[in-house]
């Protein structure tokens, strides 16, 4: 063998290192490449809207004309269903893809099963994405900070906002713990469970702040309505709005796919529409008259004028933010940043004004509360498709997780979502209501409802004084909900019943504990 | 400038009965809170709860003792410092007292506006002063507040130690 000459050796070192640099460039290379063909997902979630105050479905007051605009190139779910009537369980149901009764975040402020955390969907639409949280809703925050090591970018709830001090929470942004030991109980927030805060001096220190911030001379010359309010800080739509737009606008501009979920509290009460809104629909429109629901309380119950005037003043607000979506809508294909984007848009619940109920913290679980929209628009989609059947939030992580390529959770209630790959056929969909239960015992105190076709089934069972309740509703010919027919169709009723009771109990079986360990 | 300050005897009545107050008040509201948390939380995150309660209960307690200590250094000495256990702990109570009152007077919808707030931390201070005089010229009064913080001083062998481990707790979940 002749010996190595001092070139060869120069020609041997260079090819070594190039085939080094190539080796640590191409995989870099790959994944830029295997990046590149992955769309956008931007999830742009309004908390508390009701599609039967849309007038993209129908309803009479023009509430949504931009919604509607986007409508026209998008595929819109006209049966979509939260899984939950509240941000808990609504919220935890789009993230996990399962009904409350598997993630079991049922309670105010409770989050989901620890060991089912981690099938959410930022885990699942894999690492190719640059993953972006951002929870205007506390409780929705409650949850990005369950998931916060499958985010890049975890965005604090009080971004775009005026900033209140006593948010304590962002001490440590990782720990679910440290929202509910502060603003939940320490400095006060919610205030569910007692009006008085955790810790004297944090409480006197944030009611100083609060009353602080309602003087700030920010907050005046606002006109005649009082400013946003998420129940921690005051902000202005539009500016949240504006911060939404250059996140996503730097997110577009990072060379990497990205799925951005953006979490607003409005159209939430308290209803604060700006002043070009305070003044619509003078219409003198009443709310449907329903009849009083047994389970609500005569004395707690609101008059219909005062639900006519809440729900006036909530349509002033979803036009309010339609507004602000189109104004989004509009600088994002001004500057061609939707090309390669699906965009999402829906609710993780509803809102009733009927039956003397106003909100969405009841026990009842008739439509408004529960029945949300869902808007998908593909890139270069040009035409609208309506899809009829009933559908529900949980098949929108399989339908995404579908959509970028990722890998779906082992565990799952949703399917593919009808236009997405899904088949379309009809199926039960799930809604429930289970905030006085146990999230670690079988859900005894619920309100449970199942849709099959037409036909709307719900029981509500367990709760103290009262009868388990039946009622069965054919939505096609009813969508108010005003003719019960369990009573004269006892064989659907019947048979949608052990259907929900099969299920339900299905679902329940892992909580409950063997005889004598109760 | 340590002549200042009061002697350490007499600084530990006033903050046991700060701690006690503020720790008391949180253990209580924690026992309203824990029948809701038991529906949702592990024992576990409970106990990360309790943790968090009490590193705050511990910070508000030394903020406190320090604006007294601060007072007391800043001010002509026999107005606290010579007898700092006795008008420290008539002053601790006063303000432990007019933060429950503020709390609860929100509570009830009778929290005046923002602009009556200075009222109140003057009016907190005068009565507090008035406390603290009269607890040095009527000696049941002053026997009281002294009995008071000698008897609570056995709490914190309970929960300054807790509030160390729950420091070291947060700690940890903070860095890993």
């Amino acid at each position: 063998m002749s010996k190595l000459s001092r070139r060869d050796i120069l020609k041997l070192t260079s090819v070594a290192a190039g085939g080094a640099l190539a080796a640590r460039t191409l995989p870099r290379r790959l994944l830029r490449a295997r990046q590149a063909d992955k769309p956008n997902v931007l999830i742009l979630l309004f908390d508390t809207m009701s599609a039967p105050h849309l007038s993209l479905y129908g309803y009479g007051r023009a509430t949504t004309p931009n919604f509607a605009r986007l409508a026209e190139r998008a595929t819109v779910y006209h049966a979509h269903y939260s899984g939950g009537c509240y941000t808990i369980p609504g919220t935890a149901s789009i993230l996990t893809g399962l009904y409350p009764w598997h993630h079991r975040a049922v309670n105010p402020g409770g989050p989901v099963r620890r060991d089912l955390a981690g099938g959410n969907l930022f885990r699942a639409v894999g690492t190719d994405y640059y993953r972006i949280g951002y929870g205007q809703n506390m409780w929705a925050e409650l949850f990005l900070r369950q998931f916060h090591a499958d985010l890049d970018l975890h965005l604090p709830p009080d971004s775009f906002a005026f900033r209140n001090p006593m948010l304590l929470s962002g001490i440590n942004r990782r720990d679910p713990m440290a929202y509910i030991a502060f603003d939940d109980f320490l400095v006060g927030g919610v205030k569910l469970d007692t009006p008085y805060p955790g810790a004297l001096t944090l409480g006197v220190l944030d009611l100083a702040a609060a009353r602080g911030r309602n003087t700030d001379r920010d907050l005046e010359n606002r006109g005649p309505r009082t400013t946003p309010f998420n129940g921690y800080f005051y902000y202005e739509n539009r500016a949240v709005f504006d911060g939404i737009y250059e996140t996503i606008r730097t997110a577009a501009g990072r060379g990497q796919p990205y799925l951005g979920y953006f979490h607003f509290w409005a159209p939430h009460g308290p209803y604060a529409p700006t002043e070009a809104f305070t003044g619509l629909f003078a219409d003198g429109a009443k709310v449907p008259r329903k009849p009083l629901h047994p389970l609500i309380e005569p004395k707690t119950a609101l008059p219909d004028k005062a639900l006519d005037a809440y729900s006036r003043v909530y349509d002033q607000y979803i036009a309010n933010v339609d507004a602000e979506f189109g104004r989004l809508l509009d600088r994002l294909q001004a500057e061609a940043l939707l090309d390669n984007t699906w965009i999402v848009l829906l609710s993780d619940h509803g809102q009733l004004f009927e039956r003397g109920v106003h909100g969405h913290s009841s026990r009842l679980v008739y439509d408004p509360g529960i029945h949300v929209p869902l808007l998908i628009s593909a890139p270069g989609q040009s035409a609208r498709v309506d899809v009829r059947v009933p559908t529900s939030n949980v098949d929108i992580l399989p339908s995404i997780v579908a959509l970028t390529g990722g890998q779906p959770p082992a565990r799952l209630d949703g399917a593919l979502l009808p236009g997405l790959g899904g088949a379309g056929v009809e199926r039960p969909v799930f809604a429930m209501d289970a905030k006085e239960s146990s999230a670690f015992r079988p859900l005894d105190r619920a309100s449970f409802v199942l849709i099959r076709g037409a036909y709307k089934l719900i029981l509500y069972t367990g709760y103290p004084g009262y009868d388990d309740l039946l009622e069965l509703y054919d939505l096609e010919s009813d969508p108010g909900e005003l003719r019960d027919l369990a009573q004269s169709d006892p064989a659907t009723a019947r048979r949608m019943l052990d259907e929900l009771n099969e299920a339900r109990h299905a679902a329940d079986a892992p909580f409950i504990r063997p005889k004598g360990n109760q | 400038m340590k002549n200042r300050f009061p002697t350490l005897t007499q600084i530990i009545p006033v903050l046991s009965i700060l701690c006690v107050l503020f720790y008391g008040w949180t253990a209580v509201m924690f026992l309203w809170k824990l029948s809701s948390w038991l529906f949702f939380l592990t024992f576990g995150e409970i106990a990360v709860l309790a943790a968090y309660a009490s590193v705050t209960n511990l910070v508000e307690s030394l903020v406190l003792l320090g604006i007294l200590l601060l007072a007391a250094a800043l001010l002509p000495a026999r107005w606290l410092k010579d007898d700092f256990s006795l008008r420290g702990g008539a002053l601790a109570i006063t303000l432990a007292g007019s933060m429950l009152l503020i709390n609860h007077l929100s509570v009830i919808d009778r929290l005046g506006p923002v602009a009556y707030w200075p009222l109140w931390i003057l009016g907190a201070l005068l009565f507090g002063m008035a406390l603290s005089s009269i607890a040095s010229r009527v000696t049941i009064v002053g026997r009281a507040i002294v009995w008071l913080g000698d008897q609570f001083s056995v709490f914190l062998f309970i929960l300054l130690p807790m509030s160390v481990v729950s420091i070291v707790v947060l700690l940890a979940r903070m860095l890993f």
